[in-house]
């Protein structure tokens, strides 16, 4: 097929394009070629999707962070565009921890992180999740609203606030009406409530040898806003060590919550707080609400 | 009001049989393609449209189909080759006239800038119901399933992570198939708009991901 005889501009000329950022004359050019040249056509499938990814990812800053939520986002076929890497990049993270986990490969393993074995504990009434426990009194289980099969959906959870002396959280609470039989497979997870809600232990989370990446679910006490950043701080130094891409939160139940998927890298067996800032319509954010865990040593 | 808009982008009723065949023929230009190239050319048109913030983009790349068939049923023949640059001749036609039907409401000088909202993203948000996003999931990972396991590793491999160390994945993958950087994206893309694809297929639910 046809090629022009330029060559293929750089990968920041066509994200400048894409954001209408170019020169009326230069961007005609380029409209021309994104159809008549099956190169620049490619290429600018890919650069555009890695600009929504790193939108969805929180990698975009300064000037393309602006220009792309004001003239990119203006288009309902390109917010749907958004929308979906957002789903996209969620299924990917969790289909990457499935390959990680030691029970990967599983028949039937269809719940790639809510069939995890995570090691939680909740300081005070340290205790280890095991699959599932029969036999267990309902009273001790703490009762989580039910939850959608894969996205928000849990793991192994705890609930910071109020440690039990025992295995709580939905799948556990559904294991241990026999309805459920899960694999093992070994992502670690945490619920945690902001830090004003917060009466109890500190909640401890031991992340298991191995694992890539750990699932913190940051619950809401309201939702004035409609997107939520995370930003795990050290508070030795009150730095931040790694930050989420804008989330949408999620509804289960009566719950709302924001779940962010926090690579293990960045942490290390110390007190951490997570910092949640909600984005207005006019993009201005603040810090609604704080979380405190600590990382546990194995 | 959306509807009046869309008759009136349509001048014409839509293709023959007949004439749509000829159109796939022409878009092939001698290699048969097997519809391929006329989805190819289509999926550009539509961007293109998009790009331009045009409300009706599919709509746009139909008409500009529309019209192409309508001259090589009337000629027989289309001198302009390639057919993409023909294609997008037409479509510029089709774009100015858009514009002009939106001239009461919009400038053409700000036709860059029109339906530009800085609250826009707030349509981000969905007030899908938790039913309905479960349904959606539940899609993308059958979806993701369904995809052949080295295609499925490749794009999770390719699409995870982030900063520095997205890039040196991709680089070692890269260098593991033998392939370029370049040609290790648009692999990667395509695996995911098929998954794209599959997801849309899944049902009303789900097409709107």
């Amino acid at each position: 097929m046809p090629q022009t005889e330029q060559l293929v501009p750089d990968r920041q000329h066509l994200v400048r394009y894409l954001l209408d950022l170019l020169p009326e004359e230069e961007a005609e050019r380029l409209d021309l070629a994104s159809i008549t040249d099956d190169q620049i056509a490619s290429h600018l499938r890919v650069i555009e999707c890695d600009l929504v990814d790193d939108y969805v990812l929180g990698s975009l800053t300064g000037e393309t962070l602006q220009q792309f939520e004001a003239r990119y986002l203006t288009s309902t076929r390109r917010r749907d565009n958004v929308k979906m890497a957002a789903r996209f990049l969620d299924a990917v993270e969790r289909a990457a921890a499935q390959n990680e986990a030691p029970g990967a490969g599983v028949p039937g393993a269809r719940v790639l992180l809510s069939a995890a074995a995570a090691l939680v504990i909740a300081a005070g009434g340290a205790f280890m999740f095991r699959s599932a426990e029969p036999s267990l009194p309902e009273s001790t289980v703490q009762t989580l609203p039910a939850q959608p099969r894969t996205d928000e959906s849990p793991e192994r959870e705890a609930v910071g606030r109020t440690p039990v002396p025992g295995p709580v959280g939905t799948q556990n609470q559904a294991a241990a009406r026999g309805s459920v039989a899960r694999p093992d497979l070994g992502v670690a997870a945490l619920v945690l409530w902001p830090q004003t809600r917060s009466a109890g232990p500190l909640p401890t989370l031991l992340i298991p040898a191995g694992r890539a990446s750990v699932v913190l679910q940051l619950t809401l006490e309201s939702t004035p806003f409609a997107q939520y950043r995370a930003g795990l701080k050290n508070p030795a130094d009150n730095e931040i060590v790694w930050r989420s891409g804008w989330l949408i939160p999620t509804t289960s139940g009566s719950r709302t919550s924001v779940r962010i998927v926090v690579p293990t890298v960045k942490m290390r067996p110390q007190h951490y707080s997570i910092e949640l800032s909600g984005r207005s319509p006019d993009s201005t954010s603040e810090v609604v609400e704080s979380y405190t865990f600590r990382v546990g040593s194995r | 009001m959306h509807v009046q808009r869309q008759r009136s982008i349509r001048e014409e009723p839509t293709l023959t049989d007949v004439a749509f065949g000829r159109l796939l023929e022409w878009l092939d230009d001698g290699i048969d393609s097997g519809g391929e190239r006329y989805l190819e050319i289509r999926r550009r048109l539509v961007s293109y449209f998009d790009r331009r913030n045009r409300l009706s983009a599919e709509d746009l790349a139909d008409e500009t189909f529309n019209r192409i068939s309508r001259t090589l049923e009337q000629s027989g023949a289309i001198a302009v080759r390639p057919p993409a640059r023909y294609c997008y001749v037409v479509a510029r036609f089709v774009l100015l006239e858009d514009f002009r039907r939106d001239r009461k409401h919009v400038h053409l000088d700000e036709s860059r800038t029109a339906d530009r909202s800085r609250s826009a993203s707030l349509a981000l948000v969905g007030s899908d119901s938790a039913i309905t996003k479960e349904h959606r999931l539940e899609c993308l990972d059958r979806c993701l399933r369904q995809l052949p396991s080295e295609h499925r590793d490749l794009i999770v491999e390719y699409y995870r992570d982030t900063h520095r160390q997205k890039i040196e994945r991709r680089r070692g993958l890269a260098a593991r198939l033998g392939i370029t950087m370049n040609a290790l994206g648009i692999r990667a893309w395509r695996i995911r708009d098929a998954l794209t694809t599959c997801v849309k297929g899944c049902g009303p639910e789900a097409r709107r991901m």
